[in-house]
């Protein structure tokens, strides 16, 4: 058997390391999948409505950008700074529902009260190959520089799909809540880590 | 360096998980046999989902050229992404396809290892258009199926030992191959008259 599994590996400055298995694609990632499949004229959606992180629904769907190419999830190579997209982090602990939209209680960009420094997100190259593996890794840092320790319970993956016509949106496309939550100290960094792999 | 907490660690399970199945109708539209397996995801649907979500690695198409994920200029007919639906009559570069050779699959197959092709003659089937369905959700699933028929006029019995999902990206009209699956021998007997019925279940499970 075959299939497509993810790991979430998160590792603290202070050495500490917390891996789980990524159970949560939820229904937007298989809107996405859907709207890729289809050989849709560009720019008309295929009528698969996804939710935005605002709950507004979007069409899945092809699109062409003229002279310039785009990418569907375009893109998860967030800058930093950036907590509305890429890897994000959060509070809740919730439980995962297939129509969840948005982290139950995102943790925002900021050195204030509750909020964590989001860093600039990296990746591995794909076909990371070991034996009948090929894998990926998405790779991104947060910093507690905030007055207090903040607890990590919820790691999502929020993609961008881009139409140039009925425009660009923030697409949750995963959510796994933490069966042991991280605990990040004041002047703490952890590098949060997804791996996707398939098995032949 | 502390170890990995095990307290984290649970059962592994899929986070997407694709299957298929076949069944072979007679001339009078009687099912007359019917297989189902998990699916085998290969390098290009991998690397195609890393270029999606960032990445610009290189794949493979069905003639063993490196293709690179992002770099796909998406034109009028083709846009980006994995078009593998919504084709017609008769195509066997985009879609579900059928083949002979049940070679066990590699990780880096990149096509099927012998594919019927379409046609009324020797070892031909008659693909007709690929189909599929809109997203359904059924708590704790959300899936969606692609499917196609395929006709054996060819007057002769094809014995079905693989299949797979051809798609077809953007401007640079290359077709690649997302997976491959193989029927152990002696496979699935379409003979002629008769007809296949094919269909890739795609679900995500909380």
């Amino acid at each position: 058997m075959t299939k497509l599994t993810g790991i979430i590996r998160i590792t603290k400055s202070t050495g500490e390391i917390y891996e789980y298995p990524m159970h949560s694609f939820v229904q937007n990632f298989a809107y996405m999948l859907n709207g890729l499949c289809n050989k849709s004229l560009p720019n008309a959606g295929v009528g698969t409505p996804m939710k935005d992180t605002a709950n507004v629904s979007r069409l899945a769907g092809a699109y062409n950008a003229g002279a310039t190419w785009y990418n569907w999830f375009y893109t998860a190579a967030a800058a930093i700074g950036i907590d509305t997209y890429g890897m994000v982090v959060g509070t809740g602990v919730t439980p995962v529902a297939l129509t969840d939209y948005k982290l139950d209680v995102p943790i925002a960009q900021g050195v204030g009260a509750g909020q964590m420094k989001y860093s600039a997100a990296s990746y591995q190259v794909g076909k990371i190959s070991s034996g009948a593996n090929r894998s990926f890794k998405l790779i991104r840092w947060f910093t507690n520089d905030s007055p207090g320790a903040i607890t990590v319970n919820e790691v999502g993956f929020i993609a961008r799909p881009y139409n140039h016509l009925i425009g660009q949106f923030n697409i949750l496309i995963c959510r796994d809540v933490l069966a042991v939550p991280v605990v990040v100290g004041v002047g703490e960094l952890i590098t949060v880590e997804m791996s996707f792999q398939i098995t032949a | 360096m502390i170890p990995v907490n095990e307290e984290t660690k649970k059962t592994h399970r899929p986070c997407l998980q694709v299957a298929w199945n076949v069944q072979v109708f007679d001339k009078d539209n009687k099912l007359t046999e019917e297989k189902s397996g998990q699916n085998s995801l290969l390098v290009a649907f991998a690397t195609k989902m890393a270029g999606f979500l960032c990445d610009n690695s290189s794949y493979k198409d069905i003639t063993n050229t490196n293709r690179n994920a992002l770099q796909m200029y998406p034109n009028a007919s083709f846009p980006n992404g994995i078009p593998c639906t919504g084709y017609g009559y008769g195509v066997t570069t985009m879609g579900i396809v059928l083949g002979t050779n049940n070679t066990a699959v590699t990780a880096d197959d990149y096509k099927l290892n012998t594919i019927i092709p379409n046609g009324i003659v020797g070892t031909q089937l008659i693909y007709l258009a690929g189909g599929g369905t809109a997203v359904v959700t059924a708590a704790p699933v959300s899936s969606f199926i692609i499917d196609r028929v395929m006709l054996n006029h060819s007057g002769g019995t094809i014995t079905v030992k693989e299949l797979g999902i051809y798609s077809l990206d953007g401007g640079a009209s290359a077709t690649i191959c997302l997976c491959r699956d193989i029927i152990a021998d002696p496979g699935v007997d379409i003979d002629d008259g008769e007809y296949m019925y094919v269909k890739y279940t795609i679900s995500v499970t909380t």
